[in-house]
């Protein structure tokens, strides 16, 4: 398998804090979806990625190549969204444009107008960064970075701020880049909307506390980890077995490994595919520090 | 042109009407007000003052905060092959562009002295290279802070040093002013340089995360 990114050691240590991975590989022509608890690291792991925090030990290597994001050509190929406060407050739409236009060598103005248009962004003159919702600002960003040729997307939190309507838009947007050169373009993006974006996800990173725990695509996922359903008596005696359990007087249900299964014997318990959600609840539970 | 649209990339509307049409028509009204007033001296004082002041509390729209310890930072910038190119020719504009409101200022000031009481321009280039010099100080200064009041307190600091570098030049005998003149061009290029420098470094600095350890 290609791997659009590939990082060995990447450790970066705050007060209190260490992203410490060994191994990092992001698959080259997929949707690599991040996902953590709140303070997990992604949006530092992005920030690395993204050429935005230089401060870390460690090597991360782009495009299957050997350079760094200071290599040559390397920062045109990548595309990144960041918080809402990425652009300056006073800028208006037009600047936005401007901005693109001066700092990204691709970057296509016909495309970016098209898109403001298409993804309804108040394109009145003098309308300020500042004074866009949240979610306007998010696809102000999706827009911009999406009029650039580019290979690779670093995306963080796209989906945070949008509505409902406009997350199933981004999908469609995300296979769209995807689909247009085949194979050749990728993205990576963190979110907490793991069953929204579950359709265009075709890898997954949990992170956990600065370290990736599970990895894998959503297929071998979906192998590993199976959605269990059980009666209201074996609740106490599946609970060490299960990464976790809901239950109430008529039964449980819970996540736990697939080879696990055989610990269930005799529980008499129905066995499902559980969700990419699920599963990553399942998996930060397993390593979180929130006491439940 | 790319120059000019790197440091334009920082201004807002607002800004650029404030600063690149106020302040120079701000001047200009204020000459036209003191020769209906009739006062033969004093203006020169007034633009000195009003232009080191403006500039400086102006500077909030643009770079304020840019030297602070967990700086400005622009991650735009960053994820951007020459976005370390825009911010120098944006910070090199910004002083550009100050110098030139100044020659403006002062120089338009002087052409209407000069139409009413004959006066030369011996001096105009000092009095330039003194709004400047204090401007920049202030800028300096100023850009280690976010705080609005130590601000206002900076561009205080700069009007009093520019009143008095004014009142310096002025009573300079003609045969001194080159000397004068060229002490002035060598602070002010010394500062220029000095705010480029620390902002760029500080800049770069924020490529780090400060509580790292």
């Amino acid at each position: 398998m290609d791997y659009v990114i590939t990082g060995e050691n990447i450790r970066k240590k705050f007060r209190g804090f260490l992203l410490d991975i060994p191994r990092l590989q992001i698959p080259r022509g997929f949707a690599t979806a991040l996902v953590g608890e709140n303070g997990a690291g992604k949006s530092t792991l992005l920030n690395l990625l993204a050429g935005i925090r230089l401060d870390y030990h460690g090597q991360i290597r782009y495009f299957a190549g050997n350079e760094g994001i200071d290599g040559d050509g390397v920062r045109e190929r990548v595309g990144y969204t960041g918080p809402g406060s990425y652009y300056l407050p006073h800028w208006t739409i037009k600047q936005v444009e401007d901005a693109n236009r001066l700092l990204f060598r691709t970057f296509r103005q016909e495309d970016y107008r098209n898109l403001c248009r298409d993804l309804a962004i108040p394109m009145d003159a003098g309308r300020e960064a500042r004074n866009l919702s949240d979610g306007n600002r998010m696809k102000l960003m999706l827009a911009a970075v999406l009029s650039r040729e580019t290979e690779l997307l670093l995306l963080d939190e796209p989906a945070s701020p949008l509505d409902p309507l406009m997350r199933d838009r981004l999908c469609d947007m995300i296979r769209e880049y995807l689909a247009s050169r085949e194979g050749e373009r990728s993205v990576f993006f963190s979110t907490h909307n793991v069953a929204d974006m579950e359709n265009v996800t075709d890898y997954c990173m949990i992170m956990e506390q600065g370290r990736i725990v599970e990895q894998g695509s959503v297929e071998d996922l979906k192998e590993k980890y199976v959605l269990v359903k059980g009666e209201a008596e074996y609740t106490d005696k599946a609970r060490s077995i299960l990464l976790t359990q809901t239950g109430n007087r008529y039964g449980f249900e819970g996540i736990c490994l697939a080879e696990k299964l055989d610990e269930l014997a005799g529980m008499n318990v129905a066995v499902e595919n559980p969700t990419l959600s699920q599963i990553c609840v399942a998996v930060m539970k397993a390593h979180s520090q929130l006491r439940f | 042109m790319k120059k000019i649209n790197a440091y334009l990339l920082f201004t807002g509307w607002r800004y650029r009407l404030g600063i690149f049409l106020g302040i120079p028509a701000a001047v200009l009204a204020g000459g036209f007000f003191w020769r209906c007033l009739e006062v033969e001296t004093g203006f020169g004082y007034l633009v000195v003052m009003g232009i080191i002041f403006a500039e400086t509390v102006a500077d909030r729209g643009i770079f304020s905060g840019i030297q602070t310890h967990r700086g400005y930072r622009l991650d735009f910038l960053k994820t951007s092959p020459v976005g370390q190119e825009i911010l120098f020719q944006g910070l090199c504009g910004d002083l550009a562009r100050r110098l030139l409101t100044a020659a403006v200022c002062v120089g338009g000031g002087r052409a209407a002295q000069i139409l009413d009481t004959g006066e030369g321009w011996a001096g105009c280039l000092g009095t330039v290279l003194t709004v400047y010099f204090a401007e920049a100080l202030g800028l300096f200064i100023s850009r280690f802070t976010r705080s609005a009041i130590l601000c206002l307190y900076t561009a205080y600091g700069c009007v009093a040093a520019g009143m008095i570098l004014y009142t310096l030049i002025r009573n300079i005998a003609p045969p001194w002013l080159w000397a004068a003149d060229t002490a002035l061009g060598l602070a002010a290029a010394a500062v220029s340089a000095l705010v480029v420098r620390t902002g760029m470094k500080r800049w770069r600095g924020t490529y780090s995360d400060t509580d790292c350890l």
